[in-house]
C-alpha cells in the first residue's frame, strides 16, 4: 500500500464526524434564527418573553441531543458493518491474515488462525503462538518489518499445533502519520501442497532426464519431437535442443520408415508397440535400437502425444553376431559337437560329427543319442555318467561308440550340462574326439614303458620311483634287497609306512627338496635298518614325472674299506708320532755323542801330537832321521784325524741348525766365496766364468757353505791344470733354481757317481787330492734341508759339474 | 808349586796331558812359576773359597787368571764359572775358558755367565803352544786386574 492510498483512506475516516458536525451547525443556526423571531411574536410582554426564552433554551438542548444521538448511532452502525464485512472477507480467505503491533502481539487475526492453532490468538504474543523455534526463524523478518521494510519470504515452519508447514508470507509495516511504525500487517499463505507438488514434478523430471534409456515425446499432429531426454540426445551424439523439433521419421534409416509407420499405427490403436529398428545420426552413422512406443490419450480420448523409450542394442547385436560366428566355428572344428535336450534327444550335429560318425545331421537330429551311437563306457556305468552330469554338470571319459557303418572306435567325450538362468538344466553339449590314434600311441608307449621297466628290473643298481604322496610306484628287486623288504611290501605303500620315522631323517629332507624344487641331488647316506644293522648307499635322486626317481648303489663294502683305511691311517699316524719321538731321542743322543766326540776325541789327539813334538824337541839328540820321520808321520796323522773330527762335527751340526731364510744375491755370494778361497797366484791360473745366478730364498750361511765346498772342490781338482776353467751358472727350470759349478779338473768315473755325496766317501787318494770326504756330504745335506736336490756329471780327466737345485718358493722341509 | 797364597794362574784341567802341555808352554816363557793346578771343579772352588783341603788359605790375593776347562768331573766348568761370578770375593777374577769344544751354545753360555775369554785348544802342538803362551803373556803381563 502506497502512502497516497493511505492518505486517501485517512480523509475518508474524517468524513463521518465532519458530517455530524455540519448537521449540528445547521440545525443550531436555524434554531437560533427562527426561535427568537417566533418568541417575539408570541410574547406579549417582556416577562413572558423571558419565560419563553428559558423554555426555548431547554428545547434546543433536547433537540440537539436527540439529533446527535441519531447521527452517531447511524455512523457507528455503518462502521461496524464495514468491519464485519472486512472480517468476513478475511475469514473467507485461505490465508492467515493478521495485524501485529509493535509489542509483537496479535491485534487482529482471521478465522484461519483459529483453524491452525485451535483457538483465538488475538492479544497473544507471537512467540507464544508460534513456538520458540518458528519464532526464532521468523524474528529477522519481524525485526525488518518493524524497521519499516515490506518483507516477503518463503519458509518451512514447524508449529506446535499445525505441524510442519511450508509458508509464503508478506509483512507490510503500519505507520503512524508521523511515519513511525506501530505494527504490521501479515499475510501468510500455506504453500505446503504446492511445494510437495513441485518436488513430485521434479522427481518425474529427474527420472525423465536421468533415465539410462533414451526417451522422446512426439507430437502426433506435427510428427515432430517435442521433448527428449539427454540419453536420447546422447544416442544421437547431439544436444537435446538439436534433437527437439526433428521430424520423427528423420531419426530412422530410410529403409525402416515403412516399418516405423506400421508400428506407430499399431501403438495408436492398442496403446503401445515394441519393435527393433535402426536409427540414423546426423553424421550418417546408424545404430540398432529396441523401441517401446506408447500413445497417450487424454480423458476425452484424443491422442495427446507419443512417448518412445529407446535402447541401444549394438552390444547385444554384436554378441548375437559373435554367437553366430562361434556356431560357425563349432561347425568347423574337428571335434564332434553334439547338443541334446533334457531327454538326450539330439538337437544339433556339426559337420565334424558327420565326418566322424558317418551320420548326416538330418538323419540323427530328433533321435535319442544312445540309439544312434550305442555308447559303451569303460568302468563307469551309463547311469552314473548321467547322474554325474546332473550333479556336477560335467562328465569326461573315454568311451567307445559305433559309426554308421557299424565299426566301433575310441572316443574321448567331454559333456557339460547347459542351464537356463533359473538354474534349470535344458540339455547337454558333448564335445567328442576320435582318439583311436592316441590309443594306439598309448599302447605303444605302454609297451616301451614295459621294455624300459625290464631294463630297470635288470639293473645292478637299485631303482625306485616315488610319487608325490611318497608312495613307491616302482621298485626293482635290487631296491627290495637293499631295503631288506619284499618288493610287494614296498609297492603302493608310502615310505613312512614302510620305514616309520622316515620323515625325521636327513635323507627324507633331501628327498623332499628334490621333490619340491625339482632339482637332482646326489648323496651318500647311512641307513640304519630296523634290526640296527647299518648300510651305506650312494643315492642319485632325479625329479621324475610321477615324483622322484632314486638310483641307489650299495656302497657298504666300500665304506667298510674306507673305514679300514682310516683306521690304518690313524694307526700309522700313531706310529709316526712314536717314531718321531724316538727320532728326537736319537737326535738328542747324537748331540750328546758329538759333544763328547769334540771334547774327548780331540784331547788324546792333542796329547799324541803334543807329546810326539815334545819327544822331538826334548830328545832330538837321541833320535836318528828315521825316528824323526816317524814322529812327523805321527803328528801329521793326528792333525788329519783332527780335521776329520771337525768336519764330522760340522756335518752333524747341520742336522740341528735351524734354517733361516732371506733372499740371497747368489752371484755376489758365489763371487765373494771364490775370492775368499783363492790366493793371488791361483787367481792368475783360474779362468772364472760367472753366468746369470738368480736370487733365491734360503739360509745365507748354509748356502755360502755350499758354494764354499763346491768352489773349493773345483779349485782343488783343477789345480793340476795349467789353465783351470771354473764356470758358475744356472739352468732354466719352472719350479726350481738350478745352479752348477763346473771345472775342467780331474773329473770322476761316472760309475761311482752314487758315492760322491756319501760321508767319508772319496774317489781320489789322499796323495792325489787331500780331503776328508765330508764336503759333498755337507752340500747334499744343506740342499736337502732346503727341499732341493744335488747331482753331478763328470768324466775322468775331463772335469766335473756339480748341480744343486733349490725350490723357488721354499717351504720348510725338515 | 807349594805356595798356595801367591798363585797367579789357577789351571783347572782334568786331563793330565793337556795340563802338562799347558804348563810346558807357559813354563817356556817363565809364566808358570806361580801356577796352581787343580783337577776338577769341586777342588777349583775349594781352592778359590779356601775351604775343604784348602782351608786356611787366604782369599785376599786371588789369582790373576783362572784357566778353566769345561768338561770336568763332578762340577763342570760352566758351573764353576757361575759359582765364581756369584761370590763377591771371586767375582772379579778373570776367567778364561780353555776347552776342546767349538760348540756354539757353550761359547754363548760361557760369555753370558761372565767368562773373560774363550779359547779352543788346537790339536796341533805349535798352535797349542802359541795359544797358551799368548794367554799367559796377556793375562799376567799385559792385563791389569782389580786389586
Amino acid at each position: 500500500m502506497s502512502s497516497r492510498e493511505f492518505h486517501f483512506s485517512w480523509t475518508r475516516h474524517l468524513w463521518g464526524p465532519l458530517r455530524i458536525a455540519g448537521i449540528y451547525l445547521l440545525v443550531g443556526v436555524i434554531w437560533i434564527l427562527f426561535s427568537d423571531k417566533l418568541a417575539e411574536k408570541i410574547a406579549l410582554d417582556q416577562l413572558m418573553l423571558t419565560t419563553i426564552s428559558i423554555y426555548k433554551g431547554w428545547g434546543f438542548i433536547i433537540v440537539t441531543a436527540i439529533m446527535l444521538y441519531w447521527l452517531i448511532q447511524r455512523h457507528s452502525i455503518r462502521l461496524r458493518t464495514s468491519e464485519e464485512r472486512l472480517r468476513t472477507l478475511t475469514n473467507a480467505l485461505p490465508a492467515l491474515i493478521s495485524y501485529v503491533g509493535r509489542d509483537r502481539r496479535y491485534h487482529f487475526t482471521n478465522q484461519t488462525y483459529q483453524e491452525w492453532f485451535g483457538h483465538k490468538v488475538d492479544g497473544q504474543e507471537m512467540v507464544e503462538v508460534l513456538g520458540t523455534d518458528a519464532y526464532q526463524k521468523l524474528s529477522p523478518y519481524i525485526d525488518a518489518v518493524l524497521k519499516g521494510e515490506t518483507i516477503t519470504y518463503e519458509s518451512e515452519l514447524t508449529l506446535r499445533q499445525a505441524g510442519t508447514r511450508f509458508v509464503s508470507a508478506t509483512y507490510v509495516p503500519d505507520r503512524e502519520p508521523s511515519g513511525e511504525v506501530r505494527g504490521f500487517y501479515s499475510l501468510v499463505q500455506d504453500i505446503t501442497e504446492r511445494k510437495e507438488e513441485e518436488a513430485e514434478r521434479r522427481q518425474w523430471a529427474d527420472a525423465f532426464e536421468h533415465c539410462a534409456h533414451g526417451i522422446a515425446i512426439g507430437d502426433p499432429a506435427s510428427q515432430r519431437i517435442v521433448v527428449c531426454n539427454s540419453a536420447f540426445a546422447r544416442l544421437h551424439k547431439a544436444r537435446v535442443e538439436d534433437v527437439v523439433g526433428s521430424a520423427v521419421l528423420s531419426l530412422y534409416v530410410p529403409t525402416d520408415h515403412e516399418h516405423i509407420r506400421q508400428n506407430i499405427t499399431r501403438a495408436d490403436q492398442i496403446g503401445h508397440a515394441q519393435y527393433e529398428a535402426n536409427m540414423v545420426r546426423r553424421d550418417g552413422s546408424t545404430f540398432p535400437v529396441q523401441m517401446d512406443l506408447v500413445s497417450v490419450r487424454g480423458d476425452d480420448g484424443d491422442l495427446l502425444y507419443r512417448v518412445a523409450t529407446v535402447q541401444d542394442i549394438s552390444q547385444r547385436k554384436d554378441a548375437e553376431r559373435m554367437l553366430a560366428h562361434q556356431a560357425s566355428i563349432l561347425e568347423q572344428v574337428n571335434d564332434a559337437v553334439i547338443t541334446s535336450d533334457e531327454n538326450l534327444v539330439i538337437t544339433s550335429w556339426n559337420s565334424a560329427a558327420e565326418t566322424m560318425y558317418g551320420w548326416k545331421a538330418g538323419e540323427v537330429i530328433g533321435r535319442k543319442g544312445e540309439d544312434v551311437l550305442a555308447t559303451e563306457f569303460f568302468g563307469e556305468a551309463r547311469a552314473e555318467a548321467i547322474q554325474g552330469l546332473r550333479d556336477i554338470g560335467e562328465f569326461s571319459a573315454e568311451i567307445t561308440q559305433v559309426r554308421k557303418d557299424g565299426s566301433r572306435f575310441h572316443v574321448e567325450t567331454c559333456t557339460v550340462t547347459m542351464y537356463e538362468e533359473s538354474g534349470k538344466s535344458v540339455g547337454f553339449v558333448s564335445v567328442n574326439r576320435d582318439i583311436t590314434e592316441r590309443k594306439r600311441a598309448e599302447a605303444a608307449a605302454l609297451e616301451s614303458e614295459i621294455r624300459y621297466q625290464r631294463v630297470l628290473d635288470a639293473m645292478m643298481e637299485g631303482c625306485q620311483i616315488i610319487d608325490f604322496d611318497w608312495r613307491y610306484v616302482y621298485v626293482n628287486d635290487v631296491v627290495a634287497e637293499q631295503g631288506k623288504r619284499k618288493r610287494e611290501d614296498l609297492l603302493h605303500h608310502t615310505m613312512m609306512e614302510v620305514y616309520p620315522g622316515m620323515e625325521q631323517t636327513e635323507l627324507f629332507a633331501l628327498l623332499r627338496k628334490c621333490m619340491e624344487e625339482r632339482t637332482p641331488r646326489r648323496m651318500e647316506n647311512q641307513f640304519i635298518f630296523p634290526d640296527n644293522t647299518v648300510g651305506w648307499f650312494e643315492l642319485s635322486i632325479q625329479p621324475a614325472q610321477e615324483g622322484i626317481f632314486i638310483l641307489s648303489t650299495d656302497i657298504t663294502e666300500r665304506k667298510k674299506g674306507e673305514e679300514e683305511v682310516r683306521r690304518l691311517n690313524e694307526k700309522l699316524e700313531e706310529r709316526v708320532i712314536e717314531r718321531t719321538a724316538q727320532l728326537h731321542a736319537a737326535n738328542k743322543e747324537l748331540e750328546a755323542f758329538s759333544y763328547s766326540v769334540s771334547h774327548d776325541l780331540r784331547a788324546p789327539l792333542r796329547a799324541i801330537n803334543g807329546f810326539t813334538r815334545m819327544l822331538v824337541e826334548d830328545y832330538s839328540s837321541v833320535l836318528d832321521d828315521e825316528g824323526r820321520r816317524i814322529c812327523k808321520v805321527i803328528t801329521t796323522e793326528t792333525l788329519r784325524m783332527g780335521k776329520l773330527i771337525d768336519d764330522l762335527l760340522s756335518f752333524s751340526r747341520l742336522s740341528r741348525k735351524e734354517i733361516q731364510t732371506t733372499t740371497i744375491d747368489m752371484k755376489a755370494l758365489a763371487y765373494s766365496v771364490f775370492v775368499e778361497l783363492t790366493s793371488e797366484e791361483q787367481m792368475q791360473r783360474i779362468d772364472l766364468k760367472i753366468g746369470r745366478l738368480p736370487q733365491v730364498k734360503a739360509d745365507p750361511a748354509l748356502i755360502q757353505q755350499v758354494w764354499m765346498n763346491l768352489i773349493s772342490n773345483a779349485i782343488k781338482f783343477s789345480s793340476r791344470r795349467e789353465r783351470a776353467i771354473i764356470e758358475l751358472g744356472t739352468r732354466r727350470s719352472d719350479d726350481e733354481n738350478i745352479y752348477y759349478v763346473r771345472d775342467n779338473g780331474a773329473g770322476f768315473n761316472i760309475q761311482y757317481v752314487d758315492k760322491l755325496f756319501g760321508v767319508f766317501q772319496r774317489l781320489h787318494s789322499e796323495d792325489e787330492f787331500e780331503g776328508t770326504g765330508v764336503g759333498l756330504a755337507i752340500v747334499q745335506r744343506i740342499v736337502q734341508r732346503h727341499g732341493g736336490r744335488v747331482w753331478a756329471e763328470g768324466e775322468e780327466d775331463k772335469g766335473a759339474t756339480f748341480y744343486f737345485a733349490l725350490p723357488r718358493e721354499r717351504e720348510s722341509h725338515e | 808349586m807349594n805356595d798356595m797364597n801367591a798363585v797367579e794362574i789357577l789351571l783347572v784341567e782334568d786331563n793330565p796331558r793337556d795340563a802338562e802341555l799347558t804348563i810346558r808352554a807357559l813354563k817356556k816363557h817363565n809364566l808358570a812359576n806361580k801356577l796352581f793346578h787343580v783337577e776338577d771343579g769341586v777342588e777349583a772352588l775349594d781352592f778359590l773359597f779356601a775351604r775343604g783341603k784348602y782351608e786356611g788359605r787366604t782369599t785376599d790375593d786371588p789369582p790373576k787368571v783362572v784357566l778353566l776347562d769345561l768338561k770336568l768331573p763332578r762340577i763342570n766348568g760352566l758351573e764353576v764359572l757361575s759359582a765364581i761370578r756369584a761370590d763377591e770375593r771371586t767375582q772379579t777374577i778373570p776367567v778364561v775358558i780353555v776347552t776342546s769344544s767349538a760348540e756354539d751354545p757353550d761359547v754363548k753360555t760361557a760369555y753370558q755367565l761372565g767368562a773373560n775369554s774363550y779359547v779352543i785348544k788346537p790339536v796341533q802342538f805349535d798352535s797349542f803352544m802359541d795359544a797358551m803362551t799368548k794367554l799367559g803373556v796377556y793375562w799376567l803381563m799385559v792385563n791389569h786386574p782389580p786389586k
